[in-house]
């Protein structure tokens, strides 16, 4: 066991819609197709949130909860390159496809997520690509915004 | 939102689908464009539909024509 940090760990790539037939269980070949935007990446809040119902009734003082629906938000912080410019191009407004995010990285090569790893896979919708305010002595960088349209794979594994 | 004009795209037998602004990436990663996204456009013409007569409103030439039509029998 290790406590680690994201630099050198974690390996982040983006498929095309369409391109991952089971996101519980993408292929080996599908993940490598995908663009890899490690690189590009400062932060990355992928995260999904569940709402409780209350189901108080007069027999208690207990105010009783249930289970009711859950949600996700997925946004991330790219830096821009005047000459491969990979994460803008990548996701302008109204893209759709995969996020793909194996946080202690993959076997492969550089934390390349290949068969029998464990995986992420957000299926998502830029909803916006927003520049960073600019100024002095700051690197240009920007937000994608994105939403989740289908509930997302949190555990899947990488079939060959 | 409207929708965006899309490229499908091809790399070692995965098909995916990009916006055609994203298509220049997507080319820099060894992907290729199957087609032109020219299926995104409108098979056919969207109809002419008369505007709407309103009292004391100019005739548009939609109406004139159904004017004349009438007229003629």
């Amino acid at each position: 066991m290790a406590r680690l940090i994201p630099n050198e760990n974690t390996w982040i790539g983006f498929a095309a819609a369409g391109s991952i037939t089971d996101i519980e269980a993408p292929t080996a070949a599908q993940v490598a197709a995908a663009i890899d935007l490690t690189g590009f990446c400062i932060s990355l809040n992928a995260s999904s949130r569940g709402n409780t119902v209350p189901t108080p009734s007069f027999d208690s003082l207990f105010e009783t909860s249930t289970a009711g629906t859950s949600a996700a938000t997925f946004d991330a912080d790219f830096y821009r390159d005047d000459d491969e410019d990979t994460a803008w191009e990548t996701l302008p407004r109204g893209t759709r496809g995969f996020f793909i995010i194996s946080r202690f990285g993959g076997s492969g090569t550089a934390n390349l997520p290949v068969s029998g790893d464990e995986v992420e896979v957000w299926p998502v919708m830029v909803t916006s690509r927003t520049m960073a305010n600019m100024s002095s002595n700051t690197v240009l960088t920007f937000t994608a915004s994105c939403s989740v349209n289908v509930e997302p794979a949190e555990a899947a594994t990488v079939a060959a | 939102m409207a929708k965006l004009a899309t490229v499908k795209i091809e790399k070692d037998g995965i098909e995916g689908e990009v916006t055609r602004e994203a298509l220049k990436a997507w080319e820099r990663n060894g992907w290729t464009a199957v087609d032109d996204g020219s299926s995104d456009e409108p098979a056919e013409a969207p109809a002419i539909v008369p505007a709407q007569q309103v009292r004391n409103a100019p005739k548009t030439d939609s109406a004139k024509a159904d004017e004349t039509k009438k007229e003629n029998g």
